[in-house]
C-alpha cells in the first residue's frame, strides 16, 4: 500500500480537473478532497486489498479506490450539512447550498470514475451496480436515522445495517467484484460485521461527547439509549421524561455528571462496549474462515484497528 | 441474553466480582458475547474501582 496515497490523490486532482471546470467549483472540491487526504482513507485501501486478495493486478484499482473514497466523502458532506456537525470542515466553510452542490458533484464523479476505469466493460458495469445498490441502502438508512424512527434493539441493526456497514459492504465488494467478477457473500457479511461495530462505537462516543453534538441532549435512540431508557430506575424517570419530551433540555442541562454516572451505574458503557467487541469478533471469525493466506488476513484485520 | 445479564451483574456487585474472578457461570449468552463480555471487564483501567468498566474497546 505504499504508493496508495500517492495514486489516489492523482486519481482525485485528475478527475475533479476533467469534471469540476467551472473554476470555482474545482477549488472547492480540492478543499473537501483534501480534507479526506488528511484521513486514514480505510475505505479506499479495503477496495485494494480485496482486489489484491483476489489476485488482482495492474494500478487500474486505484481509480475504482479513489472512486469508493469520494461516494464516501460526498455522503459524509451530506451528513454532516444533515447533522448540523463537524464545524471545522472545508465544506462547512462553505454556504450549505454550495457544499451540498459539491457533494453532488462528488457522488456523480465517483460513479463516473468507476464507470470509465481500465477493467472489463461488465466487471465495471457490476461495481456501478454495487455503488449504486449501497448508496440506495445507505440513504434508506440515513432517512430512519434523521426521522429518529427508532424503538428497539432490532430498528437499530437494521437500520446501521443499512446506514453504515452498506458503505464498507460497497468498498470491500468493489475490489472484489473487480478481480473475481463475483459476488462475495462471505466479504459482504465480514464487511457487516465491521461496519457494525464501528457505528456502535460512533454512537458510544456521541453519547460521552458534551462538547460536540451528543445524542443524549438530542434525544438520539441508539444502541446505548436505548439501553439506558430500559435500565433507569424509579428515581430516574426523569431521562425518559426528557426522551419523552416531557422535559426539556434546561430542564436537565445542570445533570450532565449526574447522567454521566448513571450510564455507568445501569450497564449502559459495559452493555454497548460488549456489543460493539461482539460484532467485531464475529468480523474476525469471518475473516479467518475465507481461507486466505494469512498475509493477506492480517493486512485486513490491522485495517480495522 | 446480554441485556438483562448486564442489568443484573450492575445491580449486583458480588456478581460483577464472581464475573472478574471468573467464578460466575454465564448462561444465556453466546460463546463470542461471554468472551467479549470476560474481555471488556477485564481490560478496564483501574481495578480498584469494582463497577468502572472499559468501554473503549479497540478494534
Amino acid at each position: 500500500m505504499d504508493d496508495f496515497e500517492r495514486l489516489i490523490e492523482k486519481e482525485f486532482r485528475d478527475n475533479l480537473q476533467a469534471y469540476f471546470i467551472v473554476p470555482h467549483m474545482y477549488e472547492l472540491g480540492i478543499a473537501c478532497v483534501e480534507e479526506k487526504l488528511r484521513e486514514s482513507m480505510l475505505f479506499g485501501k479495503l477496495t485494494v486489498l480485496h482486489y489484491r486478495i483476489f489476485e488482482g493486478t495492474g494500478d487500474g484499482i486505484f481509480r475504482a479506490a479513489a472512486a469508493v473514497e469520494l461516494m464516501v466523502l460526498s455522503l459524509d458532506i451530506i451528513d454532516d450539512l444533515q447533522d448540523k456537525d463537524n464545524k471545522g470542515m472545508a465544506w462547512n466553510q462553505m454556504a450549505p447550498e454550495i457544499a451540498l452542490n459539491i457533494a453532488l458533484g462528488l457522488l456523480t464523479l465517483s460513479q463516473q470514475m468507476l464507470l470509465t476505469s481500465e477493467f472489463a466493460l461488465e466487471r465495471t458495469h457490476e461495481a456501478a451496480q454495487v455503488m449504486s445498490k449501497q448508496i440506495l441502502t445507505a440513504i434508506n438508512g440515513q432517512t430512519t436515522d434523521l426521522q429518529n424512527d427508532i424503538t428497539n434493539e432490532e430498528d437499530y441493526l437494521c437500520m446501521v445495517r443499512q446506514k453504515s456497514a452498506a458503505l464498507l459492504v460497497a468498498a470491500c465488494m468493489i475490489g472484489t467484484l473487480l478481480a473475481t467478477g463475483e459476488w462475495n457473500a462471505q466479504v459482504r457479511d465480514y464487511a457487516e460485521e465491521l461496519g457494525i461495530a464501528a457505528q456502535i462505537k460512533n454512537d458510544i462516543g456521541d453519547l460521552l461527547n458534551w462538547e460536540n453534538k451528543n445524542d443524549f441532549w438530542n434525544r438520539k435512540k441508539t444502541l446505548p439509549t436505548l439501553y439506558l431508557l430500559e435500565s433507569i430506575s424509579e428515581e430516574e424517570s426523569w431521562i425518559l421524561d426528557y426522551f419523552e419530551k416531557r422535559l426539556q433540555l434546561e430542564d436537565v442541562f445542570h445533570r450532565r455528571e449526574e447522567i454521566e454516572k448513571i450510564l455507568e451505574q445501569t450497564g449502559t458503557l459495559l452493555y454497548t462496549s460488549v456489543r460493539m467487541r461482539t460484532h467485531y469478533y464475529n468480523y474476525l471469525e469471518l475473516v479467518n474462515k475465507l481461507g486466505m493466506d494469512s498475509y493477506w488476513t492480517d493486512q485486513i484485520i490491522a485495517l480495522a484497528e | 441474553m446480554l441485556k438483562e445479564l448486564i442489568q443484573n451483574l450492575m445491580k449486583d456487585p458480588g456478581m460483577y466480582a464472581r464475573l472478574q474472578s471468573n467464578q460466575l457461570q454465564l448462561a444465556g449468552i453466546s460463546e463470542v458475547e461471554q468472551r467479549a463480555l470476560v474481555d471488556v471487564i477485564g481490560s478496564r483501567s483501574d481495578k480498584n474501582e469494582v463497577m468502572k468498566s472499559m468501554f473503549w474497546a479497540k478494534f
